[in-house]
């Protein structure tokens, strides 16, 4: 995969592959930046330590995480915009080297020659590690491997069909949803065209972004296409090249589904599902029926399986906890071994996904979670980390996080807490020390309480605490 | 009307107290799926088509701004 991805770099360096901010970048100029970042890699970071990448989707990012895979070192997307404190517990984790961000463009020395010497990437080594939120309070690296990677790009190839188009990117690089956008133009000789983090605060801004892009194709949570929805605007006439939308990381509504196609008529839907620990997605369905939606068959070399507790496949129509064994899998996260989510099954690597579900006339379909993680547009939340950052304010006495969902879906996430006596602090100030400490999507509605409602088990009752909200 | 749009904007938004003035996007209130779901009820409720392409954004500051954006929809149209 690398192999042809540099060779298109160098075959081809007319090609436009990136386009960000209104600047289009060549093939010719990727390949250079490559082989810089390449060569100050090599010669700063010998030990091949993971290699943090910080920014907002810029250029150099895109460089920096292929020069990482020609130099064997593993990178770390990391979110420019995430606090200072969250930023330093993944660095923590990961005791980079070196350290990427926009500098990189000044240091890494120019000059010939610009050659790549051998890629080092071996199949079995790491190539990314993304940070996703995790119940203990710390974040969790997941470790996707080359052969993972490589296992994932061949699937989303024969899926997507696409050549010498352009794919629309939507989410951070921070998220694996990214990886397909990431990849799948350098293979398939397309252009990657960006979307800026926060554009869809100004609407007409992010509406002359999708005219201008001509994109064939984009990867969008269900979540920011029903953004999109909202204004009758975006419809074939605004976008006539649209022809294939992939929908992963969260439930995807019939309602969704109908006024996509009422706005874009023959176009392919195609739904996806998988968590970060397996490599993007595992299994897709072409949605074509909005009262039918399913997450379809897994790919061709990885399987998932609805199996009860004692990890045995159930039948048609019997919910059970969805298990992928495969190609898919990853390498388990950084510094935590033996996790018990990840184990052999049947001689095959396998994750235990903590979604269940059920398979029906061969499609599955996923309905919730087995614990208390959440999707929130489209992102990934432990509500016991949100829960286990408050408990490290001094001032609070107890906190519990529910999140309120309305059809199924997640719409708010809320932290009740109480104070310590003569606190004195208001929810306010709660919320601007939270911010301080998680990402802004993390960051819950605060509603001070007095006592906290007990189940007759002696649990908090955070179903009891909703309905006063409601 | 700028009553009727409070109690939506608290109702949609679980945040008692909001008043005229109240900034909406600065207190995180109107999040991205309150903003949907603000678009879909003002559409109903007082008949209007609204795209937000042809709005400013500091119209979803305030509810003063959302009922003035009403107010002038329901004029023209």
């Amino acid at each position: 995969m690398l192999h042809r991805i540099i060779h298109n770099l160098r075959t081809f360096p007319q090609d436009v592959c990136y386009e960000w901010n209104g600047t289009a970048y060549r093939n010719s100029e990727l390949y250079r930046l490559i082989c810089r970042i390449t060569r100050y890699l090599r010669k700063h970071n010998p030990s091949k330590q993971p290699v943090a990448v910080c920014g907002q989707k810029e250029f150099f990012m895109l460089a920096s995480f292929l020069a990482c895979a020609c130099a064997g070192m593993a990178y770390v997307p990391i979110d420019a915009s995430i606090p200072e404190e969250r930023k330093k517990r993944i660095l923590a984790q990961i005791r980079p080297v070196v350290t990427i961000d926009k500098t990189i463009e000044l240091l890494a020395e120019d000059g010939e020659p610009l050659d790549l010497p051998e890629i080092c990437m071996a199949d079995e080594d790491v190539v990314y590690i993304i940070f996703t939120s995790g119940s203990t309070g710390e974040p969790k690296g997941v470790q996707i491997t080359c052969r993972n990677l490589k296992s994932c790009m061949r699937w989303l190839e024969s899926l997507c069909r696409i050549e010498h188009g352009v794919i629309l990117n939507q989410a951070s690089y921070s998220f694996d949803l990214s990886v397909a956008d990431l990849y799948l133009p350098l293979l398939t000789r397309s252009s990657h065209f960006i979307l800026e983090q926060g554009i869809q605060k100004d609407y007409a801004r992010l509406f002359r972004a999708l005219q201008a892009s001509r994109a064939e194709m984009a990867v969008f949570t269900p979540s920011f296409l029903d953004l999109l929805l909202v204004d009758s605007s975006f419809n074939a006439e605004l976008m006539p090249q649209f022809k294939t939308v992939l929908l992963c990381g969260e439930k995807l509504t019939p309602k969704t589904v109908e006024l996509l196609f009422r706005r874009f008529p023959g176009i392919r839907l195609i739904n996806c599902y998988g968590p970060t620990e397996c490599t993007f997605a595992v299994t897709s369905a072409e949605i074509t029926d909005p009262t039918d939606i399913s997450i379809g068959t897994p790919k061709d070399d990885t399987d998932v399986y609805v199996v009860n507790d004692r990890m045995e496949a159930l039948g048609e129509g019997k919910i059970g906890e969805l298990l992928i064994v495969g190609e898919s899998v990853g390498k388990g996260y950084l510094n935590l071994t033996g996790d018990s989510r990840f184990f052999q099954y049947q001689g095959r690597n396998a994750f235990l996904t903590g979604d269940y579900g059920y398979r029906k006339n061969q499609k599955l379909y996923c309905i919730g979670r087995k614990d208390t993680q959440i999707k929130l547009n489209g992102y990934r939340i432990e509500l016991a980390e949100i829960e286990n950052t408050l408990h490290r304010f001094e001032e609070i006495e107890r906190a519990a996080v529910a999140a309120k969902k309305r059809d199924g879906k997640v719409t708010r996430i809320y932290a009740f807490v109480k104070m310590k006596p003569d606190s004195g602090l208001s929810a306010s100030d709660i919320r601007a020390w939270l911010k301080t400490e998680l990402p802004a999507y993390m960051i819950p509605r605060i509603q001070l309480v007095e006592q906290f409602p007990l189940t007759e088990n002696g649990k908090v009752d955070t179903k009891a605490l909703l309905e006063d909200m409601a | 009307m700028t009553e009727r749009i409070i109690q939506i904007l608290e109702r949609l938004t679980d945040h008692k107290g909001i008043g005229r003035d109240t900034d909406l996007l600065e207190e995180d209130l109107l999040d991205s799926l309150a903003f949907i779901e603000l678009i879909n009820e003002l559409e109903t409720e007082f008949r209007v088509e609204i795209q937000p392409t042809q709005v400013s954004s500091d119209t979803w500051k305030t509810a003063q701004g959302i009922a003035e954006l009403v107010k002038t929809l329901r004029e023209t149209t």
